[in-house]
């Protein structure tokens, strides 16, 4: 298997990064010695199922703890309950499962998680309106979350991740379950986002990394095997070692397609593409 | 404000208050002045109110508010809830307050309700609070439990044994009411007649008790959920020296036997309620000068009908009055709105004298068939005052006709030395032939 060296160490200023961090689950490590850095823009976490893309992401929530390693998170260490409190105040999370009140009205909804992150009483409405309007929900503030569809239901759960106006936001599989329209609709969603805020985006998807990310990182079996742009991901296949030479802005501004990020992806995997 | 007001309006806790409203308010309007042993005297009423809210409506609102609680597992919004920068009792504080409001506001139509049905009957405005601040508080506590194990444990069955916890724990109370536990969580099930009120010391105690325990347990998801920012160490060790004190104070309170732990007798009055007529004279508390008439009309039939009898108690006093010595008697008001007749009943029995010592053996007769001569007594004068008593048979009713039948004369005379025997705990005299 290739693994690059990691290009994260050249960004001046990693909106988050993780150091030598390992997760275990009993007997299973989730994720083992992984070190990354996350600039601003969209950053994909791509891997397989169980390659610990979720956990890494339940890492830069604050909601769990290493077992060894550090977590860094804007520019601070994520320990201590007072600074773990206050970085939870700026970051966004849309977990892979959603959870919603049913009952409740979009609008409710959202106000409760700005409520939640500690937006000040006298914002939460105003911010919850324009959290909504952000993800072209505002003409349904009003309906009850059990009454929207999935896609709605995916872009209600993005206002509430940006109701704090987060300066990370992270997002958990978050295309998964919809319909192809909605998945483009929502790819762009994701990408007008990451202008606003460094976003990492957990995914198996290599077409949501192609169409999203600036950037990406490669998780297989719990250790970080690339990180670098989405060019250089796409060169490997070819033997290139991009990541060394390649202008990362350069680089994010190419459309690449999802095959070719599916080819390096699956090159880092030891794996071939199937020829159809 | 807005999320609490979101989270009552959306939350399973109004259902339950409002079913609990509904049959609460049926409750308290269904039962009748005259059979009610609470409406008319303001201590009974809050007694009855706290009762209530505390043992029926705590309970199924203990029930809501583990289902209201245990929604973050059945909507999965916990993984999202967790990570979020309030932290996780200030989420279930929101639970909680929204389930307490609801049932406060319950508890609010309930007072409503019995205040206008007991000063409907009352002439006096003496509503008692501090039973009402308990059972609040109370509430409070119930809804908590009902909080921390609907967080705990993420299944449905939880919220219907939060609910039966709580009664089994009342019945049990009610069955062994000399553990601590009747102390600890209180739902006072006693029947203060005008000479008590509440001993609002240990009330006040008992809702800084249940208002602490209800916010340390409302800490408990906060603990358990790890990914949720625990609360202040600090306020969380406050509240837990508060809660130890209070309930520790609570316990060590010793009250003699047979006084209630929950009252304290009244200072005697200034000027107690008296009407009286010829020899006989009844006096009642000031709260219940709405029986004053009654009483008046009821103390005019005793007189006339005991006339010169001697030997009878002629001085009734309701409980707790201090009375003078002599043929003077403790009269006891079951209920706030006895009838006159029922008030002269109940004088015609005060009028029988009482042996002095409580430990007097009952003086069995062969005449009347075994039965004690106080029942003979007390059926020869209320033959004389043409109110009859109990019927215990023909042998009795032979021995009540000797006496009966006997000359007036022969009659009071054995009338007042069987009344002397009585209190001197000796067997009355032979009957007359």
């Amino acid at each position: 298997m290739t693994s690059l060296p990691s290009t994260a160490a050249t960004d001046s200023q990693p909106v988050a990064a993780v150091a030598g961090v390992t997760v275990r689950y009993g007997p299973t490590t989730a994720l083992d010695d992984v070190s990354l850095g996350f600039p601003s823009g969209v950053t994909g976490l791509l891997g397989p199922n169980g390659a610990g893309k979720s956990t890494l992401l339940s890492l830069l929530s604050t909601a769990r703890r290493p077992r060894s390693g550090t977590v860094t998170l804007l520019g601070e260490s994520a320990s201590g309950r007072a600074r773990v409190q206050r970085l939870r105040q700026r970051i966004g999370v849309l977990p892979q499962s959603f959870g919603f009140y049913p009952r409740f009205t979009a609008l409710e909804f959202t106000e409760y998680a700005a409520w939640l992150r500690k937006v000040p009483a006298a914002q939460r409405r105003e911010r919850a309106y324009e959290a909504l309007r952000l993800v072209q929900m505002e003409k349904h503030a009003d309906r009850r979350m059990g009454a929207l569809s999935g896609g709605m239901l995916r872009r209600v759960g993005i206002a509430q991740a940006m109701v704090n106006e987060p300066s990370l936001v992270l997002l958990d599989e978050p295309t998964v379950g919809l319909d192809p329209a909605q998945r483009v609709g929502f790819r762009s969603l994701i990408k007008e986002l990451g202008d606003r805020c460094a976003v990492v985006m957990s995914t198996h998807l290599a077409e949501d990394v192609a169409h999203v990310c600036d950037r990406v990182a490669v998780l297989l079996e719990g250790t970080a095997r690339f990180t670098g742009t989405v060019a250089e991901l796409c060169a490997l296949p070819e033997g290139g070692t991009a990541s060394e030479g390649a202008d990362p802005d350069e680089a994010t501004g190419t459309e690449v397609d999802g095959g070719a990020v599916e080819a390096g992806y699956l090159h880092l995997a030891g794996m071939e593409t199937v020829a159809t | 404000m807005r999320v609490l007001l979101t989270e009552m309006r959306r939350g399973e806790a109004k259902w339950a208050a409002a079913l609990m409203g509904a049959v609460g308010v049926h409750h308290f309007t269904s039962e009748a002045p005259g059979d009610s042993d609470w409406i008319g005297w303001w201590n009974q009423t809050s007694l009855h109110v706290q009762l209530f809210a505390v043992i029926v409506m705590g309970s199924v609102m203990s029930a809501a508010a583990a289902w209201g609680a245990g929604r973050p597992f059945r909507h999965r919004t916990h993984v999202w809830a967790d990570a979020a920068a309030r932290n996780g009792w200030s989420q279930a504080l929101l639970l909680w307050l929204a389930a307490w409001l609801w049932a406060l506001i319950a508890y609010a139509v309930f007072i409503a309700v019995a205040f206008s049905r007991t000063s409907a009957v009352s002439d006096v405005s003496a509503p008692a609070w501090a039973p009402l601040l308990l059972g609040a508080a109370m509430m409070g506590l119930e809804i908590a439990v009902g909080v921390a194990i609907g967080s705990a444990l993420p299944s449905r069955v939880v919220a219907p044994f939060a609910g039966l916890l709580w009664y089994s724990l009342f019945v049990f109370v009610g069955f062994v009411p000399d553990t601590p536990l009747a102390k600890l969580f209180p739902a006072i099930d006693e029947f203060w007649s005008s000479e008590f009120e509440p001993n609002s010391t240990r009330m006040l105690i008992a809702v800084v008790w249940c208002l602490a325990l209800a916010l340390v347990l409302t800490t408990l998801p906060a603990l358990r959920r790890r990914a949720a920012l625990a609360p202040r160490p600090l306020a969380l060790g406050a509240l837990t020296v508060v809660a130890l004190v209070a309930g520790s104070t609570l316990v060590a309170f010793r009250t003699p036997v047979p006084d209630s732990y929950w009252a304290v007798r009244k200072e005697q009055p200034a000027h107690p309620l008296c009407a009286a007529s010829g020899r006989t004279k009844v006096c009642l508390w000031p709260e219940d000068r709405h029986l004053l008439a009654s009483a008046r009309a009821a103390v005019q039939t005793v007189d006339s009908s005991l006339g010169s009898l001697a030997g009878l108690n002629r001085g009734f006093y309701a409980s707790g009055l201090k009375r003078p010595a002599g043929d003077t008697a403790e009269l006891s008001l079951m209920s706030p709105a006895v009838s006159r007749a029922e008030l002269t009943d109940g004088m015609f029995t005060a009028a029988l004298p009482q042996p002095a010592s409580s430990k007097c053996p009952p003086q069995l007769l062969d005449e009347t068939g075994g039965y004690p001569d106080t029942f003979l007594f007390e059926a020869v004068v209320r033959a004389r005052v043409g109110a009859p008593g109990e019927y215990y048979g023909d042998k009795f009713g032979r021995a009540l006709d000797r006496v009966t039948s006997a000359p007036r004369a022969k009659q009071d005379a054995w009338i007042e030395q069987a009344a002397k025997a009585i209190r001197a705990c000796r067997p009355v005299p032979e009957l007359p032939r």
